[in-house]
């Protein structure tokens, strides 16, 4: 009978220990957690090479209800900068959470303060800490380039299908999101073994089944970011953008969305809170002006007009049309300043002669050598807006670029919205050819049209992203862009350059002077509900161009007046890095309070 | 001390150090967590063992050199000791886990219930050893029985159930010793029928089956012409069967919740993850971990890390199980089988009636607590806490199941000189 007893239990036995895998799986699953290790994030340098945006470590407070031991709070209060209903309120919560878990008291520990923790803590029980990464910005500016990280949420999670797991940091926007995948780095995995009460007791198998975690790369940007720091100054209290790009590679160099915010606020244990504010400010800081806002031109957009009617042969620099004060053709729609009248072309670049480029834009459009009439004409005038980038995504390294709007004739032959086939004519859309009617830019698309003039007629799409390297002791590997061509013959480009030159010298931007270099530029004063918006678009010098650049200042008033002077002002810096010959001009600026 | 030669069993001496040795082992995998802890580490489960295992040998080799007839002689005197320190525990014991079954004697934890196993056998063999005693007489049966039931009735009391069910081993030496074999047989049917209605939750079914074994009895009786006494006795029995069969939801209920639960979570460890099934639940998990060679000595992180509860005690054979594989328990169960058959070798060939069947009541006892102890690890019997000899960590379990081991050795080392060649 002993025997009998036996052989049943050894038979027993042999099937829980042989046959059935199922334990053995449900022992590791009890006895092995399997932790993420977060991979540091790249480091983001500007285009000098100095560190911009680093991680710096940050603890977590975690504290375990079993083993909690405290014997007097004040230390701990004293340290964290705590309230005793604060701290009685956190313990509450989570001494009624699960006994043996892990709970998060208090997040964001800056190293310094965790060092005088340490030294404080050592009588009491029950606490740990998690070390983490949290972005630091050597230079606080560029808030809108940068963008933030922050926990990936849900729905994230499900998009990227697999990709991301709870508890990762993402870009939310800017670079940060757009360059994500190159600055996040590879998670790393760590096993360890854990004793009944989820108390980390060991690695497993001497980290035999661990995978390292691979840090981001770094990256470079082409930002200049003592020019970005001083357009953020410059720009302090006002509504709009500034975006300089270096027009023979279209690096960005300035990419000022005002009003501004620093980095940093978006960090750490405010970084909800700040968020909020942020967003519910009335003058939106969270909106990427740059790439987001849609502006009618204005005047800027009389040179992409001229430069399609001169390689067109619709006009030479030799054409003279008619002012009187509007567009004669027209019952003087649009309206113009009394100029000299008949004049050039260049003089009408010069004074921003509104009835000029309405002429203009209406011999184009009705032109004897199109045979398909307005319908051709205008398709090939829509054709020179597109290749210079106008209503186009340009496609530059940052989430959410909008691509403003060229009209095509289709949307005019929309009955229901607009006038329906063969019902519209140059002088139904006349206001486009001063930038006014349905055209509408983006900053950025106005100031790589700038840089197309600059360049006579090519451009590099412009782009943040200058080179990436995988280590700090690698070297930097920089990023290829190709050109574009616009068709556009060079001889035509040199007759606007000059034109936009005397608009400096001695037309409507004679503000933006700078002694000794020749500053082109060209201005606008875009109508809107309110006051207008003061724009300048401009590069410098004349020949071999450093920086182009794009100024919009919302309901500021004439072109000439703020935009123009405030490019001057970031052109000096670049180009001689001080600002001395604008300096009455920039504090001019600052103190200029706009009604918003 | 009159004796000279020491030619005691050594197979069974042996098999002995084998089950204490490897008890030790496995006491040191359990409680030494990490590298630091040495052999000799104050406070630690494996240190305290070690003194006790010490000790326990020391009290080996004092019983060996006892007179067998003294032994004998102080059977009644033990007995009477052991049920007035079982009176004691009532009174001024401590309580642990429920149960009030620890005294403090010189600042060491004992447990009287251990000892008490010890002296009812040799009380019972010294008491049924007696030249005229006869299990055919009501008189002496009862005696016998009585000696048995009233250190269980004791322990009883003392809420230790475990502990009393451990008497109940008694009941086959009385069938070795010509008992009528219907009694132990009619027990089993009565605890198969109480498993099979707790299992099946259904009495009716249960009851079906009693009246289909019954309807085959009356065939096989008229087929062999027994008539009269015989279907009365099938009658009754069946009737009686059945009876139990729809009272053993009753019968459950009068016991302690703490008991009830455990019958209930003994086929459906499911129902009290967390409660009462958590210990089989885990012990499982452990045991089944461990593959056919299991982790590795001291590699046995599930019980290393207290998944397990009470595993330096009553569920050691989780870390036998999972460090050292299907190997392991089955060599350990080996081993136990060896010494239980050396045992019973031992009893059968003792040249004293008291020898025998003292021998019979030991191996009955050890054969209870492997078989229950095992049993309650692998989920194949409910969670019952009692010790698994020579291995649970605990001073008085391993120096009692010592002394009754080498008592019987020391009787029969006694048989060998007697037969020897002086005389």
């Amino acid at each position: 009978m002993m025997a009998l007893v036996f052989l049943v239990y050894m038979g027993r036995l042999f099937s829980i220990q042989v046959l059935s895998l199922e334990y053995a799986k449900k022992a590791d699953s009890y006895v092995i957690r399997t932790k993420p290790i977060m991979a540091p994030r790249g480091n983001i340098y500007n285009r000098k090479g100095e560190i911009f945006v680093s991680n710096r470590p940050m603890f977590t407070m975690m504290v375990t209800p079993e083993e909690l031991f405290i014997p007097d709070t004040l230390p701990l209060r004293e340290i964290l900068d705590m309230t005793q209903e604060e701290v009685d309120e956190i313990l509450d919560k989570i001494l009624k959470g699960p006994r043996f878990k892990e709970a998060v008291f208090a997040r964001y520990i800056k190293p310094e303060v965790y060092g005088a923790l340490q030294e404080q803590l050592w009588n009491f029980e029950g606490i740990s800490f998690q070390a983490n990464n949290q972005r630091y910005y050597d230079q606080e500016v560029g808030g809108h380039v940068l963008g933030y990280i922050s926990e990936v949420n849900a729905r994230e999670i499900e998009q990227a299908t697999g990709k991301y797991q709870q508890g990762d940091l993402i870009g939310k926007s800017g670079i940060e999101r757009s360059h994500d995948s190159t600055l996040r780095g590879v998670r790393g995995l760590k096993k360890v073994l854990k004793d009944v009460r989820n108390r980390e007791v060991g690695p497993y198998e001497g980290g035999l089944h661990d995978q390292p975690t691979e840090k981001g790369k770094d990256i470079m940007l082409g930002l200049d970011t003592k020019l970005q720091g001083l357009g953020e100054t410059l720009m302090e209290g006002k509504k709009g953008s500034i975006v300089a790009i270096e027009p023979r590679s279209g690096e960005i160099l300035a990419f000022i969305s005002a009003p501004a915010y620093q980095p940093s606020k978006l960090t750490g244990k405010e970084l909800y809170e700040n968020w909020l504010d942020l967003r519910r400010d009335t003058l939106n800081p969270l909106f990427v002006r740059p790439l987001m806002a849609q502006y009618p031109p204005g005047s800027i957009f009389k040179i992409p007009v001229a430069l399609a009617a001169l390689n067109e042969g619709v006009i030479t620099p030799d054409t003279y049309y008619r002012c009187g004060g509007g567009f004669w053709r027209n019952k003087g729609k649009p309206g113009c300043r009394l100029h000299v009248t008949p004049l050039a072309f260049g003089t009408a670049v010069k004074h921003s002669c509104n009835s000029y480029f309405a002429a203009t834009f209406t011999d184009f459009l009705h032109n004897a050598k199109y045979q398909g009439g307005i319908y051709e004409a205008y398709e090939i005038w829509y054709d020179y807006m597109a290749k210079m980038g106008i209503g186009q995504i340009l496609d530059i390294d940052m989430p959410y670029e909008k691509a403003g709007q060229l009209p095509a004739a289709a949307m005019y032959d929309n009955k229901e919205r607009w006038y329906g086939h063969n019902r519209w004519s140059a002088t139904t859309i006349i206001s486009n050819s001063i930038g006014q009617g349905e055209i509408l830019m983006t900053p950025l698309q106005m100031a790589n049209l700038v840089a197309i003039v600059a360049n006579r007629g090519v451009y590099t799409p412009p782009h943040l992203l200058l080179a990436t390297r995988d280590k700090r002791e690698r070297p930097w590997l920089k990023v290829r862009y190709e050109t574009v061509q616009t068709g556009i013959e060079r001889r035509h480009y040199e007759t606007v350059v000059d034109a936009m030159e005397q608009v400096v010298s001695a037309g409507t931007a004679q503000r933006a002077r700078l002694e000794g270099i020749a500053v082109c530029g060209k201005t606008g004063t875009v109508e809107n509900s309110g006051e207008d918006h003061s724009v300048f678009i401009g590069f410098a010098p004349k020949e071999n161009p450093k920086i182009a650049i794009a100024v919009i200042i919302e309901n500021a008033g004439g072109g000439g007046r703020w935009a123009a002077p405030a490019a001057a002002i970031m052109m000096e810096q670049y180009i001689r890095n001080e600002v001395k010959e604008k300096l009455f001009e920039y504090n001019r600026i600052r103190q200029a309070t706009f009604k918003y | 001390m009159n004796r000279k030669s020491f030619d005691f069993d050594l197979v069974s001496v042996t098999l002995y150090l084998v089950l204490v040795g490897l008890g030790w082992l496995t006491i040191y995998a359990v409680s030494s967590t990490g590298t630091g802890t040495g052999i000799f580490a104050p406070g630690t489960f494996h240190t305290k063992q070690l003194i006790w295992i010490g000790i326990s040998l020391v009290a080996a080799w004092l019983v060996l050199l006892l007179d067998s007839r003294f032994i004998e002689a102080v059977s009644v005197l033990a007995y009477i000791v052991s049920i007035g320190l079982l009176i004691l525990v009532l009174i001024v014991g401590k309580e642990v886990n429920g149960a009030k079954s620890w005294i403090l004697i010189a600042g060491q934890q004992f447990q009287p219930s251990e000892f008490a196993k010890l002296a009812t056998a040799m009380a019972l063999a010294k008491y049924m050893s007696a030249l005229n005693f006869s299990l055919k007489n009501p008189r002496q049966l009862a005696g016998a029985l009585g000696i048995v039931l009233v250190p269980a009735i004791i322990v009883i009391l003392q809420n230790d159930t475990g502990s009393a069910l451990v008497f109940g081993s008694f009941l086959l030496v009385f069938y070795r010793e010509g008992l009528h074999p219907l009694v132990p047989l009619f027990l089993f049917f009565l605890a198969l029928v109480g498993i099979l209605v707790l299992w099946s939750e259904a009495p009716g079914m249960v009851s079906l089956g009693i009246g289909v074994l019954a309807v085959a009895a009356f065939v096989f009786g008229f087929s062999r012409r027994f008539w009269g006494k015989w279907l009365s006795v099938v009658t009754l029995s069946a009737i009686f069967f059945v009876g139990f069969a729809y009272s053993v939801d009753y019968l459950v209920n009068q016991l302690a919740p703490h008991q009830q639960i455990r019958l209930k979570v003994w086929f459906n460890p499911n129902l009290d993850p967390q409660g009462a099934g958590y210990n089989v639940i885990h012990s499982k998990i452990a045991i089944g971990s461990g593959g056919v060679y299991g982790k590795g000595f001291l590699n046995g992180n599930y019980t290393k890390y207290r998944f397990v509860p009470k595993q330096e005690t009553d569920f050691i054979f989780c870390t036998i199980g999972e460090e050292l594989g299907w190997i392991g328990t089955t060599g350990v169960m080996v081993v136990f089988f060896l010494l239980l058959l050396r045992i019973r070798f031992l009893a059968e060939n003792a040249k004293t009636r008291y020898a025998r069947i003292y021998g019979y009541s030991i191996m009955l006892i050890l054969f209870f607590h492997v078989v229950v102890n095992l049993g309650m690890t692998i989920g194949l019997i409910p969670v019952i806490g009692i010790p698994l000899p020579f291995f649970s960590y605990g001073g008085s379990s391993l120096l009692v199941f010592t002394i009754m081991l080498f008592l019987l050795i020391n009787l029969f080392s006694y048989r060998v000189s007697v037969l020897g060649s002086k005389i």
